[in-house]
This record gives structure tokens, sequence and C-alpha cells, in this order.
């Protein structure tokens, strides 16, 4: 072959030529980036964000409890309304 | 002050807490990173594994990363070293993987006998390349892939620049009796340092 015998020169131009950056995929650099990021997301809490979450969920839980006592207090206003109108055809039938 | 404006060590202490600070270290050395493991490994598909488990193990102990005067690359290149070393072994033999033929043979002249020369020159250089001891690999990577002084090869390498220059130059003779060994059709030899 051509080659035999090849100096170190000849050796080092081959070599720049074979060793050659590659550029990696960009979807996979985008998307290791995005997983490191959940991976970190997945440690424990900072104190301070233990308590944001905390705190969250206890606004949460009270604004929700709320909303349901309001429900139940307004259906129960509205079963009244209707029972006192039915009595009060009753009523006027029977004066009849 | 942004994070670009800081260097690799600054960003290395902030990264423990800081995720940012740990994004821009990452979009500095994830291709050079991959390179490394990208000639190392002869395949994309486990470059991109191996890349992925650098930097996972890198996030993990970046909070205890201290600066002893050697570059954060260095410290990234030796988790990725010892990663290869590991998927070596877990292989259970020596790699000579075949590198992806276009990376090979990517510069060709224009007369096909000529290309088909230089192809096949190639692919045996890289063969030699594969046979050889890992540090030696490791710096004809850092030489040639990411254009490396001795300087800087020795900081990642946990060398000195007279080290590095007497290594290269008994990697291109080893490489030279090599390619000569393969073209006269022998086995490639087992590698020594």
């Amino acid at each position: 072959m051509a080659s035999s015998g090849m100096s170190r020169k000849q050796i080092e131009t081959l070599l720049s030529e074979v060793l050659k950056p590659v550029e990696p995929n960009s979807q996979f650099v985008r998307s290791l980036k995005a997983r490191l990021v959940m991976y970190q997301g997945g440690g424990t809490l900072s104190p301070w964000m233990m308590l944001a979450v905390i705190g969250t969920a206890i606004a949460l839980a009270i604004t929700s409890i709320g909303v349901l006592l309001r429900m139940i207090v307004g259906l129960i206003s509205l079963f009244g309304l209707l029972n006192n109108r039915r009595q009060a055809k009753t009523g006027t039938r029977a004066s009849a | 002050m942004t994070h670009e404006s800081l260097d690799d060590l600054a960003l290395a202490v902030l990264a423990g807490e800081d995720m940012d600070a740990f994004g821009e270290l990452y979009e500095r050395h994830v291709r050079r990173i991959y390179n490394y493991i990208y000639y190392r490994t002869g395949n994309h598909h486990d470059a991109e594994d191996l890349t992925a488990r650098v930097f996972q193990r890198a996030l993990r102990h970046v909070a205890s990363f201290e600066d002893k005067g050697v570059p954060f690359t260095a410290w990234l290149y030796r988790i990725a070293h010892n990663l290869v070393a590991n998927w070596h072994r877990d292989r259970s033999r020596r790699p000579v993987v075949p590198l992806d033929r276009n990376v090979a043979v990517s510069e060709v002249g224009e007369h096909p006998e000529t290309e088909a020369i230089a192809g096949e020159e190639r692919i045996q250089l890289m063969n030699a390349v594969r046979a050889l001891p890992d540090d030696r690999q490791q710096l004809l990577i850092l030489k040639f892939v990411e254009r490396m002084s001795n300087a800087e090869i020795g900081e990642v390498m946990g060398r000195t620049e007279g080290a590095i220059k007497s290594l290269y130059h008994r990697t291109l003779s080893t490489l030279r009796e090599e390619v000569k060994r393969l073209e006269a059709g022998e086995s490639p030899a087992a590698s020594s340092d």
C-alpha cells in the first residue's frame, strides 16, 4: 500500500483528518438539559420551597372548603324556598 | 452578573444550588464530552447514553466540587473517562468497534482509486488508535478533536507538559508500527504502556 513506512508527519496529517469534532444531535442536547433540570427537581426541596408548597396547599384547602360550604348553604336555601312555596300553595287551597 | 460572564470554577461553586449555573456549564462542555465519548466508544448511541450519565453524575456531585487548581473540564473528563472504562469493562473485551464509516472516510479525493486507498488508510489508522491504551487514546482525542495544547492536556490528564509531549511522541511511534503491522495483514499487537 502507498502508506507503508508512513512518516510521523503523515500519521499526524491522517489523524487530523480522521479525528474531527462531531456535532451531537441538537435534539439530544436539548432533551438532556431538560432531563437534568427535572432530575434536579426530583431532589429534596429547599425549606423555603417546602414552606411555599405547604402554604399554597393550605390556602387551596381553605378556599375549596369555603366554596363547598357556600354551595351547601345555597342548596339548603333553595330547598327551603321551594318548600315554602309548596306550603304556601297547599295553604291557599285549604283555605279556599 | 450573568452566568455567561463567569468562569467555570465560579459557576461550579454556584451550580450546587443554582440550576442555571449548571445549565451554563452544561452548554459549555456538552459537545466536548460528547466528542470524547464518541471517539472512545465509536458510535453515537453509546455516546449519547454515556454523555447523559456523565452530566447526571456531575449534577449529583457538583456541590462537593472543590477548586484544587484543576480545571472543571478535567473533573468532567475524569467522570467521562471512568464511565467509558466501565463501559469497556461491561463488554469484557478490548473494543475494536468500527467507527461510523462516514467519519473515518469523510475526506475523499476526486479519483475513486485514491479515495479507496485513503479510506482504507483511515480505517486502519482508526483501528490502530483503538488498539492503544486508554491514556494514549485520550491524548489523541484531546489533541486532535479538542485542539488542546500539551499544557492543557496535562491539566486534564494530571501530568506535566513534558510528560504529555513524551507520551505523544511514543504514541506516534506506536501508531506508525501498528499501521505497518496492519498493512502487512497482522493482527493488532497487544497494547502496552
